[in-house]
Protein backbone atom coordinates (compact mmCIF):
# COMPACT_ATOMS: atom_id res chain seq x y z
CA UNK A 1 0.00 0.00 0.00
CA UNK A 2 1.17 3.63 -1.19
CA UNK A 3 1.84 6.42 1.66
CA UNK A 4 -1.71 7.13 3.14
CA UNK A 5 -3.16 10.40 2.20
CA UNK A 6 -5.41 10.39 4.96
CA UNK A 7 -5.49 8.67 8.36
CA UNK A 8 -7.59 7.90 10.85
CA UNK A 9 -6.82 6.76 14.38
CA UNK A 10 -9.04 5.31 17.46
CA UNK A 11 -11.52 8.34 16.33
CA UNK A 12 -15.10 7.81 18.71
CA UNK A 13 -17.39 10.32 17.67
CA UNK A 14 -20.91 11.22 19.35
CA UNK A 15 -23.81 12.22 18.21
CA UNK A 16 -25.42 14.14 21.18
CA UNK A 17 -25.85 11.44 23.75
CA UNK A 18 -25.26 8.71 21.51
CA UNK A 19 -21.89 7.19 20.87
CA UNK A 20 -21.52 6.47 17.05
CA UNK A 21 -17.74 5.88 16.32
CA UNK A 22 -16.18 3.65 18.95
CA UNK A 23 -12.54 4.16 18.03
CA UNK A 24 -12.41 3.99 14.53
CA UNK A 25 -8.54 3.36 12.73
CA UNK A 26 -7.74 3.18 9.17
CA UNK A 27 -5.55 4.46 5.99
CA UNK A 28 -6.78 5.71 2.70
CA UNK A 29 -3.80 5.50 0.87
CA UNK A 30 -3.03 8.04 -1.99
CA UNK A 31 -3.86 7.74 -5.99
CA UNK A 32 -6.70 4.78 -5.16
CA UNK A 33 -10.19 4.40 -4.22
CA UNK A 34 -10.85 2.99 -1.12
CA UNK A 35 -14.21 1.90 -0.47
CA UNK A 36 -16.21 2.18 3.31
CA UNK A 37 -18.56 -0.92 3.28
CA UNK A 38 -20.79 -1.94 6.35
CA UNK A 39 -24.41 -2.62 6.81
CA UNK A 40 -26.81 0.47 7.49
CA UNK A 41 -26.64 2.47 10.38
CA UNK A 42 -22.75 1.03 10.97
CA UNK A 43 -20.91 4.37 10.78
CA UNK A 44 -20.10 4.84 7.58
CA UNK A 45 -21.77 8.48 6.93
CA UNK A 46 -20.43 9.64 10.30
CA UNK A 47 -17.47 9.00 9.50
CA UNK A 48 -17.45 10.61 6.46
CA UNK A 49 -18.92 13.52 8.06
CA UNK A 50 -16.18 13.29 10.94
CA UNK A 51 -13.32 13.74 8.58
CA UNK A 52 -14.88 16.80 6.75
CA UNK A 53 -15.29 18.17 10.21
CA UNK A 54 -19.43 18.20 10.14
CA UNK A 55 -19.29 15.99 13.65
CA UNK A 56 -16.67 16.87 15.95
CA UNK A 57 -14.35 13.94 17.47
CA UNK A 58 -14.17 13.34 20.80
CA UNK A 59 -11.23 11.52 20.69
CA UNK A 60 -8.73 10.10 18.25
CA UNK A 61 -6.60 11.69 15.20
CA UNK A 62 -7.04 12.35 11.59
CA UNK A 63 -4.16 13.45 9.95
CA UNK A 64 -4.13 14.38 5.90
CA UNK A 65 -0.73 14.07 4.62
CA UNK A 66 0.84 13.75 7.96
CA UNK A 67 -1.21 16.97 9.22
CA UNK A 68 -3.90 16.78 11.89
CA UNK A 69 -6.96 18.16 11.08
CA UNK A 70 -9.34 17.10 13.64
CA UNK A 71 -9.35 20.37 15.18
CA UNK A 72 -10.13 22.52 12.33
CA UNK A 73 -13.65 23.76 11.65
CA UNK A 74 -15.12 22.29 8.01
CA UNK A 75 -14.36 25.62 6.33
CA UNK A 76 -10.75 24.89 6.74
CA UNK A 77 -10.57 21.64 5.91
CA UNK A 78 -12.61 22.14 3.32
CA UNK A 79 -9.40 24.19 2.11
CA UNK A 80 -6.90 21.67 3.01
CA UNK A 81 -8.01 20.42 -0.48
CA UNK A 82 -10.86 17.94 0.49
CA UNK A 83 -13.53 17.44 -1.77
CA UNK A 84 -17.14 16.69 0.22
CA UNK A 85 -19.95 14.96 -1.67
CA UNK A 86 -22.16 14.34 0.67
CA UNK A 87 -25.30 11.91 0.36
CA UNK A 88 -27.88 14.36 0.55
CA UNK A 89 -25.96 16.23 -2.84
CA UNK A 90 -25.66 19.34 -0.92
CA UNK A 91 -26.03 21.39 -3.95
CA UNK A 92 -28.09 24.76 -3.59
CA UNK A 93 -30.93 24.67 -4.86
CA UNK A 94 -31.74 28.51 -5.43
CA UNK A 95 -28.46 29.02 -6.84
CA UNK A 96 -27.62 28.00 -10.62
CA UNK A 97 -25.63 25.48 -11.70
CA UNK A 98 -22.82 27.54 -13.26
CA UNK A 99 -23.60 29.75 -9.70
CA UNK A 100 -22.63 26.02 -7.74
CA UNK A 101 -19.72 25.44 -9.27
CA UNK A 102 -18.30 28.75 -9.15
CA UNK A 103 -18.46 28.77 -5.55
CA UNK A 104 -17.05 24.96 -5.51
CA UNK A 105 -13.67 26.83 -7.33
CA UNK A 106 -12.26 28.12 -4.12
CA UNK A 107 -9.32 29.54 -5.80
CA UNK A 108 -11.63 31.63 -8.10
CA UNK A 109 -13.52 31.05 -11.65
CA UNK A 110 -13.33 27.45 -13.03
CA UNK A 111 -10.68 26.92 -15.16
CA UNK A 112 -12.17 25.97 -19.06
CA UNK A 113 -10.54 23.25 -19.65
CA UNK A 114 -11.78 21.72 -16.60
CA UNK A 115 -15.05 22.43 -17.04
CA UNK A 116 -14.72 21.14 -20.44
CA UNK A 117 -13.76 17.81 -19.09
CA UNK A 118 -17.35 18.18 -16.65
CA UNK A 119 -19.38 18.57 -19.61
CA UNK A 120 -18.23 15.90 -21.41
CA UNK A 121 -18.68 13.93 -18.56
CA UNK A 122 -21.81 15.19 -17.43
CA UNK A 123 -23.61 17.10 -20.77
CA UNK A 124 -26.63 17.14 -18.47
CA UNK A 125 -25.00 20.31 -17.18
CA UNK A 126 -23.94 22.18 -20.06
CA UNK A 127 -27.36 22.65 -20.71
CA UNK A 128 -28.81 23.54 -17.33
CA UNK A 129 -25.84 25.17 -16.75
CA UNK A 130 -28.01 28.51 -16.48
CA UNK A 131 -30.78 27.11 -14.68
CA UNK A 132 -31.40 26.94 -10.83
CA UNK A 133 -29.78 23.95 -9.35
CA UNK A 134 -33.80 23.35 -7.66
CA UNK A 135 -35.40 22.21 -11.02
CA UNK A 136 -32.85 19.93 -11.72
CA UNK A 137 -33.81 15.95 -11.57
CA UNK A 138 -32.52 13.64 -9.08
CA UNK A 139 -29.48 12.24 -11.50
CA UNK A 140 -28.21 15.98 -12.65
CA UNK A 141 -28.48 16.96 -8.98
CA UNK A 142 -25.88 14.29 -8.55
CA UNK A 143 -24.37 15.02 -11.08
CA UNK A 144 -23.52 18.34 -10.24
CA UNK A 145 -22.30 17.44 -6.79
CA UNK A 146 -20.24 15.36 -7.80
CA UNK A 147 -19.00 18.10 -10.45
CA UNK A 148 -18.49 20.07 -7.64
CA UNK A 149 -16.31 18.23 -5.84
CA UNK A 150 -14.47 17.77 -9.64
CA UNK A 151 -14.39 21.73 -10.59
CA UNK A 152 -10.86 21.58 -8.70
CA UNK A 153 -8.09 19.40 -8.18
CA UNK A 154 -8.27 17.95 -4.73
CA UNK A 155 -6.16 16.12 -2.47
CA UNK A 156 -9.29 13.71 -1.60
CA UNK A 157 -12.38 13.16 -2.54
CA UNK A 158 -15.25 11.75 0.05
CA UNK A 159 -17.82 10.65 -1.51
CA UNK A 160 -21.21 9.53 0.40
CA UNK A 161 -23.56 6.94 -1.75
CA UNK A 162 -23.09 8.67 -5.27
CA UNK A 163 -26.12 6.13 -6.86
CA UNK A 164 -28.44 6.24 -3.89
CA UNK A 165 -31.78 6.23 -5.70
CA UNK A 166 -30.86 6.57 -9.01
CA UNK A 167 -31.67 4.38 -12.57
CA UNK A 168 -29.13 2.32 -13.38
CA UNK A 169 -28.62 4.62 -16.74
CA UNK A 170 -27.41 7.78 -14.35
CA UNK A 171 -25.64 5.45 -12.15
CA UNK A 172 -23.65 4.57 -15.27
CA UNK A 173 -23.25 7.85 -16.33
CA UNK A 174 -21.81 8.60 -12.68
CA UNK A 175 -19.53 5.24 -12.63
CA UNK A 176 -17.70 6.58 -15.77
CA UNK A 177 -16.88 9.66 -14.55
CA UNK A 178 -15.81 8.69 -11.40
CA UNK A 179 -13.67 5.42 -13.29
CA UNK A 180 -11.98 9.16 -15.04
CA UNK A 181 -11.43 10.57 -11.98
CA UNK A 182 -9.48 7.70 -10.62
CA UNK A 183 -7.51 7.00 -14.23
CA UNK A 184 -5.95 10.30 -13.73
CA UNK A 185 -4.91 9.44 -10.25
CA UNK A 186 -7.50 10.97 -7.77
CA UNK A 187 -7.79 9.71 -4.21
CA UNK A 188 -10.82 8.55 -2.66
CA UNK A 189 -12.83 7.44 0.19
CA UNK A 190 -15.95 6.62 -1.02
CA UNK A 191 -19.31 5.18 0.82
CA UNK A 192 -21.24 2.80 -1.58
CA UNK A 193 -24.26 0.73 -1.16
CA UNK A 194 -24.00 -0.51 -4.46
CA UNK A 195 -21.61 -3.40 -4.57
CA UNK A 196 -21.41 -3.70 -8.27
CA UNK A 197 -19.97 -0.13 -8.29
CA UNK A 198 -18.43 -0.60 -5.67
CA UNK A 199 -16.18 -3.60 -6.87
CA UNK A 200 -15.73 -1.84 -10.44
CA UNK A 201 -14.45 1.38 -8.75
CA UNK A 202 -12.70 -0.30 -5.35
CA UNK A 203 -9.05 -0.77 -5.10
CA UNK A 204 -8.99 -1.18 -1.08
CA UNK A 205 -11.89 -1.84 1.31
CA UNK A 206 -12.40 -0.78 5.08
CA UNK A 207 -15.88 -2.73 6.24
CA UNK A 208 -17.34 -0.95 9.39
CA UNK A 209 -19.72 -2.54 11.52
CA UNK A 210 -21.08 -0.87 14.64
CA UNK A 211 -19.17 2.40 14.53
CA UNK A 212 -15.93 0.17 14.14
CA UNK A 213 -13.45 -0.71 11.32
CA UNK A 214 -14.13 -4.92 11.48
CA UNK A 215 -11.58 -5.03 8.48
CA UNK A 216 -9.20 -3.77 5.94
CA UNK A 217 -8.00 -5.16 2.99
CA UNK A 218 -7.80 -5.36 -0.73
CA UNK A 219 -11.07 -5.03 -3.05
CA UNK A 220 -9.62 -8.43 -4.98
CA UNK A 221 -9.07 -10.25 -1.59
CA UNK A 222 -13.11 -9.71 -0.26
CA UNK A 223 -14.38 -10.19 -3.95
CA UNK A 224 -12.54 -13.72 -3.75
CA UNK A 225 -13.85 -14.68 -0.92
CA UNK A 226 -17.30 -15.18 -0.73
CA UNK A 227 -17.31 -16.48 3.10
CA UNK A 228 -15.77 -13.36 4.45
CA UNK A 229 -18.41 -10.96 2.63
CA UNK A 230 -20.89 -13.07 4.05
CA UNK A 231 -19.62 -12.61 7.13
CA UNK A 232 -18.79 -9.05 7.48
CA UNK A 233 -21.77 -7.72 5.38
CA UNK A 234 -24.19 -10.41 5.24
CA UNK A 235 -24.08 -10.40 1.26
CA UNK A 236 -22.00 -12.08 -1.37
CA UNK A 237 -21.15 -9.77 -3.78
CA UNK A 238 -21.20 -12.15 -6.81
CA UNK A 239 -24.67 -12.17 -5.97
CA UNK A 240 -25.80 -8.71 -5.71
CA UNK B 1 -26.73 50.32 -18.01
CA UNK B 2 -27.16 46.89 -17.19
CA UNK B 3 -23.63 46.80 -16.02
CA UNK B 4 -24.49 49.71 -13.58
CA UNK B 5 -27.14 47.26 -12.39
CA UNK B 6 -24.36 44.40 -11.91
CA UNK B 7 -26.56 42.61 -14.93
CA UNK B 8 -29.89 41.71 -12.27
CA UNK B 9 -32.56 42.26 -14.88
CA UNK B 10 -35.89 42.31 -13.21
CA UNK B 11 -37.13 39.54 -15.27
CA UNK B 12 -40.53 40.93 -15.63
CA UNK B 13 -42.12 43.39 -17.94
CA UNK B 14 -44.19 44.93 -15.13
CA UNK B 15 -41.69 44.85 -12.76
CA UNK B 16 -39.22 46.55 -15.21
CA UNK B 17 -41.60 49.05 -16.01
CA UNK B 18 -42.81 49.65 -12.15
CA UNK B 19 -38.96 50.25 -11.02
CA UNK B 20 -38.58 52.48 -14.61
CA UNK B 21 -41.45 54.64 -13.06
CA UNK B 22 -40.48 54.78 -9.60
CA UNK B 23 -36.95 55.72 -10.57
CA UNK B 24 -38.50 58.63 -13.37
CA UNK B 25 -40.87 59.64 -10.36
CA UNK B 26 -38.09 59.98 -7.77
CA UNK B 27 -35.61 61.86 -10.33
CA UNK B 28 -38.46 64.37 -11.20
CA UNK B 29 -40.02 64.40 -7.95
CA UNK B 30 -39.53 68.23 -7.14
CA UNK B 31 -40.32 69.25 -10.65
CA UNK B 32 -43.01 66.95 -11.15
CA UNK B 33 -45.02 66.79 -7.57
CA UNK B 34 -44.64 70.24 -6.34
CA UNK B 35 -45.41 71.32 -3.14
CA UNK B 36 -43.56 70.14 0.45
CA UNK B 37 -45.72 67.09 1.26
CA UNK B 38 -45.04 64.99 -1.92
CA UNK B 39 -41.59 66.13 -1.59
CA UNK B 40 -41.07 65.10 1.80
CA UNK B 41 -42.86 61.60 0.75
CA UNK B 42 -40.17 61.22 -2.12
CA UNK B 43 -37.31 61.41 0.26
CA UNK B 44 -39.10 59.09 2.45
CA UNK B 45 -39.40 57.00 -0.14
CA UNK B 46 -35.14 57.00 -1.40
CA UNK B 47 -34.49 56.74 1.92
CA UNK B 48 -36.10 54.21 3.03
CA UNK B 49 -35.46 52.23 -0.15
CA UNK B 50 -32.13 51.81 1.16
CA UNK B 51 -32.66 51.16 5.01
CA UNK B 52 -35.40 48.34 3.40
CA UNK B 53 -32.36 47.07 1.05
CA UNK B 54 -29.89 47.31 3.52
CA UNK B 55 -31.77 45.00 5.57
CA UNK B 56 -32.62 42.57 2.90
CA UNK B 57 -29.14 42.10 2.90
CA UNK B 58 -29.24 40.82 6.49
CA UNK B 59 -32.64 38.55 6.13
CA UNK B 60 -33.35 37.73 2.61
CA UNK B 61 -29.56 37.64 1.46
CA UNK B 62 -28.15 36.32 4.95
CA UNK B 63 -30.59 34.67 6.22
CA UNK B 64 -30.56 36.64 9.68
CA UNK B 65 -33.10 38.07 11.96
CA UNK B 66 -32.01 41.77 13.34
CA UNK B 67 -34.10 44.07 15.33
CA UNK B 68 -31.28 46.41 15.67
CA UNK B 69 -31.79 48.44 12.40
CA UNK B 70 -33.07 51.02 13.17
CA UNK B 71 -30.40 51.51 15.87
CA UNK B 72 -27.73 51.67 12.96
CA UNK B 73 -30.13 53.80 11.30
CA UNK B 74 -30.36 55.74 14.15
CA UNK B 75 -26.54 56.09 14.36
CA UNK B 76 -26.15 57.83 11.61
CA UNK B 77 -28.45 60.33 11.95
CA UNK B 78 -26.90 61.14 15.87
CA UNK B 79 -23.64 61.06 14.19
CA UNK B 80 -24.75 64.00 11.74
CA UNK B 81 -26.52 65.69 14.44
CA UNK B 82 -23.95 65.48 17.14
CA UNK B 83 -21.03 66.48 14.22
CA UNK B 84 -23.37 69.40 13.36
CA UNK B 85 -24.29 70.37 17.19
CA UNK B 86 -20.69 70.52 18.43
CA UNK B 87 -18.19 71.14 15.85
CA UNK B 88 -20.82 74.18 14.01
CA UNK B 89 -22.67 74.37 10.85
CA UNK B 90 -20.62 73.17 7.87
CA UNK B 91 -20.33 70.61 5.25
CA UNK B 92 -17.15 69.08 6.78
CA UNK B 93 -18.52 68.36 10.39
CA UNK B 94 -21.56 66.85 8.19
CA UNK B 95 -19.38 64.80 6.40
CA UNK B 96 -17.21 63.93 9.22
CA UNK B 97 -20.52 63.23 11.74
CA UNK B 98 -21.96 60.60 8.92
CA UNK B 99 -18.91 58.84 8.65
CA UNK B 100 -17.94 59.07 12.26
CA UNK B 101 -22.07 57.26 12.68
CA UNK B 102 -21.11 54.89 9.97
CA UNK B 103 -18.05 53.65 11.13
CA UNK B 104 -19.50 53.44 14.71
CA UNK B 105 -22.48 51.49 13.41
CA UNK B 106 -20.03 49.14 11.86
CA UNK B 107 -17.98 48.51 14.53
CA UNK B 108 -21.00 47.67 16.46
CA UNK B 109 -22.67 45.45 14.03
CA UNK B 110 -19.36 43.46 13.78
CA UNK B 111 -18.74 43.07 17.54
CA UNK B 112 -22.80 41.74 17.82
CA UNK B 113 -22.13 39.53 14.73
CA UNK B 114 -18.67 37.66 15.96
CA UNK B 115 -20.05 37.38 19.73
CA UNK B 116 -23.95 35.86 19.11
CA UNK B 117 -23.46 34.72 15.00
CA UNK B 118 -21.41 31.38 16.30
CA UNK B 119 -24.08 30.09 17.98
CA UNK B 120 -27.62 30.00 16.66
CA UNK B 121 -29.08 32.75 14.17
CA UNK B 122 -32.34 33.21 17.05
CA UNK B 123 -29.20 34.60 19.84
CA UNK B 124 -28.38 36.67 17.36
CA UNK B 125 -32.32 38.27 17.43
CA UNK B 126 -32.23 38.53 20.71
CA UNK B 127 -28.88 39.66 21.33
CA UNK B 128 -30.09 42.99 18.78
CA UNK B 129 -33.54 43.47 20.40
CA UNK B 130 -31.73 44.10 23.77
CA UNK B 131 -29.33 45.94 22.41
CA UNK B 132 -31.46 48.15 20.25
CA UNK B 133 -33.88 48.77 23.65
CA UNK B 134 -30.62 49.54 25.70
CA UNK B 135 -29.56 52.13 23.15
CA UNK B 136 -32.88 53.36 22.48
CA UNK B 137 -32.89 54.09 26.59
CA UNK B 138 -29.42 55.23 26.22
CA UNK B 139 -30.32 58.04 24.08
CA UNK B 140 -33.02 59.70 25.93
CA UNK B 141 -30.89 59.80 28.93
CA UNK B 142 -27.77 61.37 27.44
CA UNK B 143 -30.02 64.37 27.16
CA UNK B 144 -26.95 66.73 26.70
CA UNK B 145 -25.57 64.69 24.25
CA UNK B 146 -28.80 63.57 22.22
CA UNK B 147 -30.95 66.41 23.07
CA UNK B 148 -33.06 63.31 25.33
CA UNK B 149 -37.04 62.87 24.01
CA UNK B 150 -36.79 66.07 22.05
CA UNK B 151 -34.30 65.21 19.80
CA UNK B 152 -32.46 68.15 17.68
CA UNK B 153 -33.01 70.69 15.51
CA UNK B 154 -29.68 70.92 13.10
CA UNK B 155 -28.38 73.44 11.62
CA UNK B 156 -27.48 72.25 8.18
CA UNK B 157 -25.46 74.54 5.48
CA UNK B 158 -27.54 77.11 4.17
CA UNK B 159 -26.95 76.07 0.37
CA UNK B 160 -29.54 73.13 1.78
CA UNK B 161 -31.86 75.19 3.70
CA UNK B 162 -35.20 76.33 1.79
CA UNK B 163 -33.59 80.16 2.15
CA UNK B 164 -31.45 79.18 -0.44
CA UNK B 165 -32.34 80.45 -3.74
CA UNK B 166 -30.98 80.52 -7.38
CA UNK B 167 -31.99 80.55 -10.92
CA UNK B 168 -31.09 77.50 -13.37
CA UNK B 169 -33.03 78.23 -17.50
CA UNK B 170 -35.16 80.45 -16.13
CA UNK B 171 -36.27 77.79 -13.09
CA UNK B 172 -35.98 78.69 -9.28
CA UNK B 173 -34.06 76.16 -7.57
CA UNK B 174 -34.03 75.97 -3.34
CA UNK B 175 -31.67 74.81 -1.26
CA UNK B 176 -34.78 72.32 -0.65
CA UNK B 177 -34.41 70.91 -3.79
CA UNK B 178 -30.46 70.61 -3.56
CA UNK B 179 -30.87 69.05 -0.53
CA UNK B 180 -33.82 66.31 -2.15
CA UNK B 181 -31.02 65.54 -4.55
CA UNK B 182 -28.45 65.35 -2.28
CA UNK B 183 -30.85 62.67 -0.70
CA UNK B 184 -31.33 60.82 -4.33
CA UNK B 185 -28.31 60.89 -5.69
CA UNK B 186 -26.95 59.69 -1.85
CA UNK B 187 -29.56 56.64 -2.42
CA UNK B 188 -29.60 55.81 -6.04
CA UNK B 189 -25.35 55.18 -5.27
CA UNK B 190 -25.87 53.57 -1.64
CA UNK B 191 -28.89 51.02 -3.87
CA UNK B 192 -26.07 50.10 -6.69
CA UNK B 193 -23.58 49.45 -3.96
CA UNK B 194 -25.99 46.84 -3.06
CA UNK B 195 -27.08 45.70 -6.26
CA UNK B 196 -23.31 45.31 -7.48
CA UNK B 197 -22.90 43.46 -3.77
CA UNK B 198 -25.40 41.05 -3.91
CA UNK B 199 -24.95 39.76 -7.30
CA UNK B 200 -21.21 39.37 -6.61
CA UNK B 201 -19.69 35.95 -5.50
CA UNK B 202 -19.93 37.97 -1.77
CA UNK B 203 -23.78 37.74 -2.41
CA UNK B 204 -23.69 34.19 -4.38
CA UNK B 205 -22.16 33.07 -0.97
CA UNK B 206 -24.73 34.74 1.14
CA UNK B 207 -27.37 32.57 -0.36
CA UNK B 208 -25.90 29.96 -0.05
CA UNK B 209 -25.25 30.15 3.53
CA UNK B 210 -29.19 31.34 3.37
CA UNK B 211 -29.70 28.09 1.82
CA UNK B 212 -27.42 25.59 4.13
CA UNK B 213 -24.64 27.16 6.26
CA UNK B 214 -23.36 23.41 6.92
CA UNK B 215 -23.37 22.64 3.20
CA UNK B 216 -21.19 25.64 2.31
CA UNK B 217 -19.14 25.66 5.52
CA UNK B 218 -18.46 22.11 3.88
CA UNK B 219 -17.27 23.69 0.71
CA UNK B 220 -14.38 25.93 1.86
CA UNK B 221 -16.77 29.30 3.56
CA UNK B 222 -16.55 30.49 6.99
CA UNK B 223 -19.95 30.76 7.66
CA UNK B 224 -19.35 33.51 10.50
CA UNK B 225 -16.77 35.51 8.51
CA UNK B 226 -19.59 35.94 5.77
CA UNK B 227 -22.48 36.56 8.04
CA UNK B 228 -20.20 38.78 10.55
CA UNK B 229 -19.35 40.56 6.87
CA UNK B 230 -23.03 40.93 5.85
CA UNK B 231 -24.12 42.34 9.16
CA UNK B 232 -21.41 44.89 9.30
CA UNK B 233 -22.03 46.08 5.38
CA UNK B 234 -25.46 46.17 6.22
CA UNK B 235 -25.23 48.45 9.45
CA UNK B 236 -22.75 50.65 7.63
CA UNK B 237 -25.32 51.19 5.01
CA UNK B 238 -28.26 51.88 7.81
CA UNK B 239 -26.03 54.03 9.45
CA UNK B 240 -25.86 56.05 5.87
CA UNK B 241 -29.32 56.50 5.28
CA UNK B 242 -29.87 57.48 8.65
CA UNK B 243 -27.67 60.66 7.81
CA UNK B 244 -28.64 61.28 5.14
CA UNK B 245 -32.64 61.48 7.04
CA UNK B 246 -30.78 63.59 9.46
CA UNK B 247 -29.57 65.77 6.78
CA UNK B 248 -33.26 66.21 5.42
CA UNK B 249 -35.55 66.16 8.43
CA UNK B 250 -32.77 68.69 10.10
CA UNK B 251 -34.13 66.78 13.12
CA UNK B 252 -33.23 63.91 14.68
CA UNK B 253 -34.82 62.36 17.65
CA UNK B 254 -35.35 59.05 18.98
CA UNK B 255 -39.27 58.53 17.40
CA UNK B 256 -37.90 59.64 13.89
CA UNK B 257 -35.28 57.15 13.57
CA UNK B 258 -35.29 54.98 16.56
CA UNK B 259 -38.38 53.71 17.42
CA UNK B 260 -39.63 50.05 17.08
CA UNK B 261 -42.30 51.30 14.71
CA UNK B 262 -39.76 52.00 11.91
CA UNK B 263 -38.52 48.28 13.09
CA UNK B 264 -41.78 47.03 12.03
CA UNK B 265 -42.55 49.14 9.02
CA UNK B 266 -38.83 47.75 7.97
CA UNK B 267 -40.09 44.09 8.49
CA UNK B 268 -43.74 44.89 6.64
CA UNK B 269 -41.74 46.12 3.41
CA UNK B 270 -39.25 43.33 2.95
CA UNK B 271 -42.38 40.83 3.41
CA UNK B 272 -44.42 42.87 1.28
CA UNK B 273 -41.45 43.57 -1.50
CA UNK B 274 -39.89 40.32 -1.36
CA UNK B 275 -37.71 39.02 0.40
CA UNK B 276 -33.76 38.16 -1.09
CA UNK B 277 -34.84 40.78 -3.80
CA UNK B 278 -33.21 44.08 -3.62
CA UNK B 279 -35.82 44.97 -6.06
CA UNK B 280 -38.40 44.35 -3.41
CA UNK B 281 -37.48 46.56 -1.37
CA UNK B 282 -38.08 49.69 -4.29
CA UNK B 283 -41.29 48.57 -4.63
CA UNK B 284 -42.50 47.72 -1.20
CA UNK B 285 -41.35 51.00 -0.07
CA UNK B 286 -43.11 52.79 -2.62
CA UNK B 287 -46.41 51.46 -2.05
CA UNK B 288 -46.18 51.19 1.87
CA UNK B 289 -44.79 55.08 2.10
CA UNK B 290 -47.52 55.83 -0.42
CA UNK B 291 -50.57 54.08 1.61
CA UNK B 292 -48.73 55.52 4.79
CA UNK B 293 -49.07 59.14 3.33
CA UNK B 294 -52.12 59.43 1.47
CA UNK B 295 -54.60 56.25 2.42
CA UNK B 296 -55.95 58.42 4.87
CA UNK B 297 -56.61 61.24 2.21
CA UNK B 298 -57.92 58.51 -0.41
CA UNK B 299 -60.20 57.37 2.33
CA UNK B 300 -61.58 60.98 3.27
CA UNK B 301 -62.49 61.40 -0.64
CA UNK B 302 -63.88 57.55 -0.49
CA UNK B 303 -66.32 58.72 2.80
CA UNK B 304 -67.33 61.88 1.38
CA UNK B 305 -68.18 60.29 -1.99
CA UNK B 306 -70.21 57.28 -0.18
CA UNK B 307 -71.76 60.15 2.62
CA UNK B 308 -75.55 58.85 1.62
CA UNK B 309 -75.12 55.47 2.11
CA UNK B 310 -75.08 53.26 5.00
CA UNK B 311 -72.15 51.74 6.75
CA UNK B 312 -69.59 52.47 4.01
CA UNK B 313 -68.60 56.34 4.98
CA UNK B 314 -68.02 54.71 9.00
CA UNK B 315 -65.81 52.16 7.17
CA UNK B 316 -64.17 54.19 5.46
CA UNK B 317 -63.48 57.50 7.96
CA UNK B 318 -60.25 58.44 7.61
CA UNK B 319 -59.28 58.06 11.19
CA UNK B 320 -59.53 54.09 10.12
CA UNK B 321 -56.55 54.14 7.48
CA UNK B 322 -54.31 52.17 10.11
CA UNK B 323 -57.05 49.50 10.08
CA UNK B 324 -57.24 49.19 6.04
CA UNK B 325 -52.98 49.28 5.99
CA UNK B 326 -53.71 46.19 7.73
CA UNK B 327 -55.83 44.61 5.68
CA UNK B 328 -53.80 45.68 2.31
CA UNK B 329 -50.59 43.45 4.43
CA UNK B 330 -52.78 40.62 4.94
CA UNK B 331 -54.15 40.47 1.37
CA UNK B 332 -50.70 41.38 -0.31
CA UNK B 333 -49.35 38.12 2.52
CA UNK B 334 -51.95 36.43 1.03
CA UNK B 335 -51.75 36.76 -2.43
CA UNK B 336 -48.22 37.34 -3.14
CA UNK B 337 -46.20 35.16 -0.34
CA UNK B 338 -43.12 35.37 -2.25
CA UNK B 339 -43.66 38.86 -2.36
CA UNK B 340 -44.58 41.58 -4.94
CA UNK B 341 -41.54 40.98 -6.82
CA UNK B 342 -41.52 37.34 -5.73
CA UNK B 343 -44.80 37.00 -7.69
CA UNK B 344 -43.76 38.98 -10.57
CA UNK B 345 -40.97 37.25 -11.21
CA UNK B 346 -42.32 33.99 -11.38
CA UNK B 347 -45.47 35.23 -13.59
CA UNK B 348 -43.16 35.89 -16.31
Amino acid sequence: MSDPILSLRDVKTDIGQYHILHGVSFDVPKGAVTMLLGRNGAGKTTTLRTIMGLWRTRAGQITLNGDRIDALPPARIARQGIGFVPEDMGIFSDLTVAENLRLAALSGAPDPARLEGIFAAFPALRTFYHSAAGTLSGGQKQMLSIARAMVEERALYLIDEPSKGLAPAIVATLARALRDLKARGASILMVEQNVSLARALGDHVAVMDDGRIVWTGTMAALAADPALQDRLMGLRMDHA
Amino acid sequence: MLTLISGDRPQSRILGALLLLVLLALAFAPFLFPGSRSLETAARICIFIVLVASYDLLLGYGGIVSFAHTMFFGMGAYGVGIALDRLGTGWGAMGLGALAGMALAGAVALVIALLSLRVRAIFFAMITLAIASAVAVLVSQLSGLTGGEDGMNLRIPRELTPAFRFEVLGLTVTGKILNYYLVFLGCLALFLTMLRLVNSPFGRVLLAIRENAFRAEAIGYRVVAYRAAATTLSAVIAAAAGALFAIWLRYVGPSTVLGMEIMMDILLIVVIGGMGTMYGAVVGTAIFVLAQNYLKTLMGGLAEATSGLPLVPDLLNPDRWLLWLGVLFILSVYFFPTGIVGRLRGAR
